[in-house]
Order: C-alpha cells, then sequence, then structure tokens
C-alpha cells in the first residue's frame, strides 16, 4: 500500500457559547507515501483543524469522527497515551508562530534531544550527535554554541528551522507543517521553502498547510483547495493551478495580485 | 540609494506643473532604544538612518522592506507618534515641529493612519459606530447627534459596510469588516493623505483583494494621497505608483513601479524580488 | 439635509439592531458556571436575609433578656440560633451583622477602587519620572506597619465607625493601585490607543473612554475577591477589639465573642463563622467564576 496517511469521512466539531460549530465536513483525502502535499484555503475553512484532529490536539470542546489510519491504526480510536507515542516520533508537527512554539527557558540543544531520549529511548550523546545531523539537513550553521542558546537569540528564521530540525529527530514518516512561512520575510521564506525542497528529495512525506498560493506552486506536488469545511478541489498542483475546475479555485486564484507579467 | 534617473526624472518635471510635493521627509533620523544603562550611556538601535524623500499629491508611494528596516517606525514618525532624533518633516511646506496645537490637530485630520491588526486597532469595548464617530466627535463636534449618525453611517456605505452593523461590537465582526471599520475611521473627515501600514497582511487572500480594490476605489473618489507600507511586494507591485525599498532604516532604492520590479538595479532589490515564490508553477 | 425621510429610515434601521458587547456574553458564561451560579445565589439570599430579616423576628438586636442567657438554639422559644451572654437573640444579631460586614466590605472597596483605579491610570498611562514617584510613594505605604497606624488612629480619635472605613480603605487602595497601574501600561501599548492619538484624542478622553472600559474585567474580578479580604481584616479589627463598639455588631465581634464560650456555648460561633464562611467562599466562587467568563481567550 503507498498511502502513509487516509483520511475517510472526517467530520469536527466544536462545542461553543453560540452552539455547535462544524469545522470539518465529511472530507476524505489520501497522502501517498513520499508525496509533498499542500492543503490550501481561508480562515475558516478547516484546514488546521483537519491536521490538528489528525494528531489530536484538538481543543477541549472539539469532537472528530470519522477514519483517520496511520501504520493501520485509526488515530481517532486511540488514546491520549497512545498517540503520544505517534506525535513527534512518527508524525512531525511544524506549527505557524517560531517565536512561541519553542520553549523559552530551554536551551536550544536540549530541545532537540529531548525528543528522540523520549521516543527512541537513545542516550544524551547519541541524541546530541544526531541533533547536529539534524541541524546540518536544516542548513543551519554548524555553530557548536549553537545547541547551547536560548529560543530568545536566535532570529525568527533559525528559530524555524530549530521546529523543522526537532520534527525530524525521530525520522518521522510524515511531517504536518501548518503555514511554516507566513509569519517569515520572504528572503527567509525561501530559504525554507529550499530545506523543504531537500526533504522532498530525500522521500519524506510531507503536508504543508498554507494560504500562500505562491508557496504551494513552489513546494508541492498535489494539491487539496478547501473552503468552509469541505474540499471543493483537489489534484497535481500544476494542473489546479493552471486549470481549476471548481469555481471557488477559480474565485481564489484570481484573488492572487498579478506577481509575473 | 540610486533613483531610476531619466525616465524619473522626466516623470517629475511632467508632473512638477500637477502635482505639488505635499509631504516632504528630509535627513529622518530616528532612535530605538535598547537597554538603559545606569552608569554608561543608554544603547540606541538606529531605526531610520539619514532617510529623505518626498511625496507628491495624488501618488500612491510603496514602501517595501524586511522586518526591521523601519517601515512601521516610519509611519508613526510622521504622524508624529514617535519622537525623531533629527531631521524635518514637512507638511505643505511647513516643518511640523513648527506647528501650534491647534495645527498638530489640524495636521491630525488630514494625515490618517491604516493598522496592520483589523481587532486590534478598533476598541473591543465601543461598537462600531462609536469607533467611527470618535473622529466626529473630536473634530466636528458641534454637529447635532442625528448629523453625525447619519454621517457615520454615509461613511459605513462607502466602505461597504452594512448599517446593521452600527451597534455591534468588533469581536461580532470579520476580519475583513474590522478594516474596513478602520478605513471608515480614518476617511470620515476627510483626510489628504492615507498612510497604509500593512493593511492587508493578516487578512485572506479574498478580503484581501476586496480590501485592495476598495482602498483603490477611495483614493480616486476622494483624492487621497497614500503611502503604502508592506512587505508583500506582490501586493505593493499591484497599488502603487512609486516604490520605496527600505533595509536596516536606509533607503536601497526609490523609483516608479515598474522599473523597480522589471529592472531592479540593486543587489537587495534583486535579492527581494527573486525570493517572491511565483503563483504560477514553473 | 436633503432627504429626510429616507435618512430617518436608515438611521432608524441602523440603531434598532443591538450588538452583544463583552459583558453581556461573559454574563451568561456566568450563569452557566454552576460554581458561581450557587455563590450568586447564596450571596443573594445572605444579603437579602441581613437586610430584610430583622423586620420579620421577633426580637432586636440590643434587646436584652437575663432570664434567657447562653440558651442553645430552640424553636418554641423563637430564639432560633439561641442567645448570648446578655440573652441577646443570635440570629438578629448575626443579621445585623451582616448589614454592617457586608456594607463595609463593599463601600471600603468601592472607596479603594475609586482611589485605586484614579491613582493607577494615570501613574501607568504617563509613565516617566510621574510614574516612578507615584510607585515610589505606594511602595512606602505598603511598607508601613498597619496595625499599629491604625492603633495610633483609634488612640487619637476613639473607636468610630468611620474610622474603621478610613483605615480599611487606606490599605486596600494600594494593592488596586498596583494593578491598574500594570493593566494600563499593557493596554497602552495597543494599537487601538495608537489608532485615537493618530485621531488626535486627548489623553484624558482617552483614559476615561478606552483605558478604563477595557480594565473593567480585571477590576471587576478584584472586587469580588477584595470584598472577603475586607470583611476579614474588618471581623480581624473587631477580634482584637479595635472594631465597631457595642452595641453594634460585625460577624468579626460576633465570632471574637463566640470563640470565648466555645466549649459551652458551641452555637456562638458556629452560626456566626457558618454565614461567614458561605460570604466568603460565594465571593470567591464568583470571583473565579468572572475571571473564567470576562477571558476573551474563546472569540
Amino acid at each position: 500500500m503507498n498511502n502513509i496517511l487516509e483520511v475517510k469521512n472526517l467530520n469536527v466539531k466544536f462545542d461553543t457559547t453560540q452552539g455547535e460549530v462544524t469545522a470539518v465536513n465529511n472530507i476524505s483525502f489520501n497522502i501517498k507515501k513520499g508525496e509533498c502535499i499542500g492543503v490550501a484555503g481561508e480562515s475558516g475553512s478547516g484546514k488546521t483543524q483537519t491536521f490538528f484532529s489528525i494528531t489530536g490536539i484538538l481543543s477541549d470542546n472539539g469532537k472528530a469522527t470519522g477514519e483517520v489510519i496511520f501504520n493501520n491504526l485509526n488515530l481517532l480510536d486511540l488514546n491520549e497515551r497512545e498517540l503520544t507515542k505517534i506525535r513527534g516520533k512518527d508524525i512531525g508537527f511544524i506549527f505557524q508562530d517560531p517565536m512561541t512554539s519553542l520553549t523559552p527557558h530551554m536551551k536550544i540543544g536540549d530541545q532537540l534531544t529531548e525528543v528522540s531520549i523520549y521516543h527512541d529511548k537513545k542516550s544524551k550523546s547519541e541524541s546530541t550527535k544526531k541533533a547536529k545531523e539534524v541541524l546540518d539537513k536544516v542548513r543551519l550553521p554548524r555553530i557548536n554554541n549553537l545547541i547551547k542558546k536560548y529560543p530568545h537569540e536566535l532570529s525568527g528564521g533559525m528559530r524555524q528551522r530549530i521546529m523543522i530540525g526537532i520534527s525530524l529527530m525521530c525520522n518521522p514518516r510524515l511531517i504536518i507543517a501548518d503555514e511554516p512561512t507566513t509569519a517569515l520575510d520572504v528572503t527567509t521564506q525561501k530559504d525554507i521553502l529550499k530545506i523543504f525542497s531537500d526533504l522532498q528529495k530525500e522521500k519524506i512525506t510531507i503536508a504543508l498547510i498554507t494560504h500562500d498560493i505562491g508557496v504551494l506552486a513552489e513546494v508541492s506536488d498535489n494539491i487539496i483547495i478547501m473552503n468552509e469545511g469541505s474540499i471543493v478541489e483537489k489534484g497535481k498542483t500544476n494542473k489546479v493551478l493552471v486549470t481549476p475546475e471548481h469555481d471557488y479555485t477559480k474565485h481564489l486564484l484570481s484573488c492572487v495580485p498579478e506577481w509575473l507579467k | 540609494m540610486i533613483i531610476q534617473n531619466t525616465f524619473f526624472l522626466a516623470f517629475l518635471n511632467g508632473l512638477n506643473d500637477m502635482n505639488e510635493i505635499i509631504l516632504n521627509v528630509k535627513n529622518l533620523e530616528c532612535d530605538f532604544l535598547i537597554e538603559k544603562n545606569f552608569f554608561k550611556e543608554n544603547t540606541y538601535l538606529k531605526a531610520i538612518n539619514n532617510l529623505s524623500f518626498e511625496v507628491r499629491s495624488g501618488i500612491t508611494l510603496g514602501i517595501v522592506g524586511e522586518s526591521g528596516c523601519g517601515k512601521s517606525t516610519l509611519c508613526r514618525t510622521i504622524l508624529s507618534l514617535n519622537k525623531k532624533k533629527s531631521g524635518t518633516i514637512s507638511w505643505f511646506n511647513k516643518d511640523i515641529d513648527n506647528y501650534t496645537n491647534k495645527e498638530l490637530k489640524e495636521f491630525r485630520r488630514k494625515v490618517q493612519i491604516i493598522f496592520q491588526n483589523p481587532y486590534e486597532s478598533l476598541n473591543p469595548r465601543m461598537t462600531i459606530g462609536n469607533i467611527i464617530s470618535e473622529p466626529l466627535n473630536i473634530f466636528q463636534n458641534n454637529l447635532a447627534r442625528k448629523d453625525k449618525i447619519f454621517k457615520v453611517i454615509e461613511t459605513m456605505q462607502k466602505v461597504n459596510l452594512s448599517e446593521i452593523l452600527f451597534n455591534r461590537f468588533p469581536h461580532e465582526l470579520s476580519g475583513g469588516q474590522c478594516q474596513r471599520v478602520g478605513i471608515a475611521r480614518a476617511i470620515i473627515n476627510n483626510p489628504k493623505m492615507l498612510i497604509c501600514d500593512e493593511p492587508v497582511s493578516s487578512l485572506d487572500l479574498s478580503v484581501q483583494s476586496q480590501i485592495l480594490n476598495l482602498l483603490n476605489d477611495l483614493k480616486d473618489n476622494l483624492n487621497l494621497t497614500m503611502i503604502f507600507v508592506s512587505h508583500d511586494l506582490s501586493v505593493v507591485k499591484n497599488i502603487s505608483d512609486e516604490v520605496m525599498v527600505l533595509k536596516e532604516g536606509k533607503m536601497i532604492e526609490y523609483g516608479l513601479v515598474n522599473s523597480i520590479f522589471n529592472s531592479p538595479q540593486n543587489i537587495y532589490t534583486k535579492e527581494l524580488i527573486s525570493s517572491v515564490p511565483s503563483p504560477i508553477p514553473v | 439635509m436633503m432627504n429626510n425621510d429616507k435618512n430617518e429610515k436608515l438611521i432608524k434601521k441602523a440603531l434598532s439592531v443591538k450588538g452583544t458587547s463583552l459583558l453581556s456574553d461573559a454574563f451568561k458564561r456566568l450563569i452557566r458556571n454552576k460554581a458561581s451560579l450557587s455563590g450568586l445565589v447564596i450571596l443573594s439570599i445572605i444579603t437579602l436575609l441581613s437586610i430584610f430579616g430583622p423586620y420579620f423576628l421577633k426580637f432586636d438586636f440590643y434587646e436584652t433578656d437575663w432570664n434567657s442567657i447562653y440558651l442553645p438554639p430552640d424553636f418554641e422559644s423563637g430564639h432560633y440560633f439561641g442567645t448570648d451572654g446578655n440573652g441577646r437573640d443570635l440570629l438578629v444579631r448575626i443579621l445585623y451583622g451582616g448589614r454592617l460586614s457586608l456594607t463595609i466590605g463593599v463601600i471600603a472597596t468601592l472607596v479603594s477602587v475609586l482611589i485605586g483605579v484614579t491613582y493607577g491610570t494615570i501613574s501607568g498611562f504617563f509613565g516617566g519620572k510621574l510614574d516612578i514617584t507615584m510607585m515610589r510613594i505606594v511602595e512606602i505605604l505598603y511598607a508601613m506597619p498597619y496595625l499599629i497606624f491604625v492603633i495610633i488612629l483609634m488612640v487619637i480619635f476613639g473607636r468610630n465607625i468611620y474610622l474603621l472605613f478610613l483605615a480599611i480603605g487606606a490599605v486596600e487602595w494600594l494593592t488596586m493601585a498596583r494593578i491598574v497601574r500594570g493593566q494600563t501600561i499593557s493596554i497602552k501599548e495597543k494599537e487601538f490607543i495608537e489608532a485615537s492619538r493618530s485621531l488626535g484624542q486627548s489623553s484624558v478622553f482617552i483614559i476615561l473612554k478606552h483605558i478604563i472600559p477595557n480594565l473593567a474585567g480585571t477590576i471587576i474580578v478584584y472586587i469580588t475577591l477584595m470584598v472577603p479580604s475586607v470583611i476579614i481584616l474588618e471581623s480581624f479589627l473587631s477580634f482584637l477589639g479595635l472594631g465597631v463598639q457595642e452595641p453594634l455588631t460585625s460577624w468579626g465581634v460576633l465570632i471574637s465573642e463566640g470563640s470565648r464560650d466555645m466549649e459551652t456555648a458551641w452555637w456562638l460561633l458556629i452560626f456566626p463563622g457558618l454565614f461567614m464562611v458561605l460570604t466568603l467562599a460565594s465571593l470567591n466562587f464568583i470571583g473565579d467564576g468572572l475571571r473564567d467568563a470576562l477571558d476573551p481567550k474563546d472569540y
């Protein structure tokens, strides 16, 4: 079987003061091994909640139903303890805001090694060796001191690379990146996208959630367009962006400011 | 600093008769306090470093740069919300340092600002009606209550906001609607110049294009001059007439929008432009 | 104004739809919280009893009856909670004491809120040397030995209920000022304050219309947590004999007297204590509930 992740009839509902709100409405899609799939949509489309529910980090008032098949298990059936074993090890998650995603009082080195010590039960020295390899992979200059620094001493771009590094520490089968470059400058974004391209070449499966069509065009093989909780179109990136079929996709693409002459 | 010479000068000469210079910034320097030291001098960072430029009436000046280039500081300094270290800012040829309190108040009426975060720029405890009427209460306080309400509704219609939102609160509105409230508040007193500090950066793509179209329409209908600050080059490319590129408080390049984007001269400008991922797959 | 009729209709339509403010939304959430709701109910009952209860009871709070001293709770005689050493009915004294304790709680808190908010917003908003000076004053006042101060006042002016208000208000406003100053500083940095400044708004107006309404959440929560603190402070002073004078009574006084006769007349301690504990617990639950309800995180 070639699919890393199979999502079938996923529904995510939230219990709010205004009643029940459906964030994700009966969606189904697959992610093939080694591909980079882009998930595009505006706020309220449900793209982030889809992946939050896959990794089990929905907020307390949210409820996910359906099937999410990963490693031959339905992730939605697992309890918190079982999910913790998968999170960070088989599925890596990169969050949007690098400013707040790293623990402010822990050194970078400790944050990197923490993951593999917990999941793979590696020793501190083995972990540190892996951490250095990973830092190379995310194109951070080989400064010995980097491991000893604190997050606030680094720039946004460097912090985001650390986040990517942390997600790579346990050789995950799937990496989910939620708006990884939105908070970054355009030149920094270019560097981060290069890293994603490198990871793609190593056949690491990536799910990239973003509203930036340019980023998707550059990095993803296939693309899913979401609107108000449903998938409106999916297919090869080249096809969807050049010849969109659904009205919403056409509308979305028409809103992208003209860049090339 | 490179000015795209030939065409630009010709352009300027042609404009000279029609468009006067309304804002003139000369040798502006702004410092940012990083560290207060008791025994030695305080440590400052140069947020704006010897910046000079002019804005002509009716033009949209786009200012691009990455984080830390000083574009937000520049906006606030022009409005006198920030203190400057040295340099002059002149509005219609009068140095704003020499303004009396009354003149400063009039300046505030004429130069308005729209902020980046649509929710943060509105007081969460005030109704939309009250937020938009605040400028009226400052500058036209003698208007009757009914006339004020009418003027607010009129302005809401100009920015395509439904009048039934009058008594609602910011948290009940979408990001796009809140940004329109901010725009309504800025234009209700007929300003001459609008400074837009990343006005669409926090908005969804479809809302972004609506707001940009709105700003363009307002600019034509109300005869506004705009300064448009953004880190998003594609947005700036589509809305500006002239573009200024900033880096670490210094001007790197300045010119007409087409010249800057089609034939950038400075390495940094070239790097910026080449970093933007193209929305059409190659 | 041309086309007046059309304009009138437009204005009417605009004003007809009401939004839900953050406060009304918070109130709805407060009611849903069971602990806060029970706190509100219990507090209301105790307040109503304290105000109106005495009119329905046969005895007055100062009425002594030497034939009925130290009577345990007894339904037939009408002394539902028993009597004290002077034959005075305990229930009516508890209710009267409630009036005093609650009044002091509310008024002293309000006075400290008024002083504290004014002081704190001015200090926080204008900053600089003014802020530094004002906060140093607060810190010096904090450092003064409170109890000695109160005793000296009592010695000079004698025991007086207004002195009690003063003594309590004089210490509580300090905390409020500090909290308000901190909140003001963080609100001051927000964009809508900058927006107001860019419109040319005056500082006074910004403080009144923009800063204080946004402090409301914090202030309300601290009020509900401050009232118990004030009641305890008054009780403490009364317990030490520095509070209200006979025959006026407060819960603190009753508890003080009750603790002396604890072994022989348990009801003199238990009943006032129960009322006090219920009130304080209710206020704390309400305060907790308010803090959760006013947290805008859920938007």
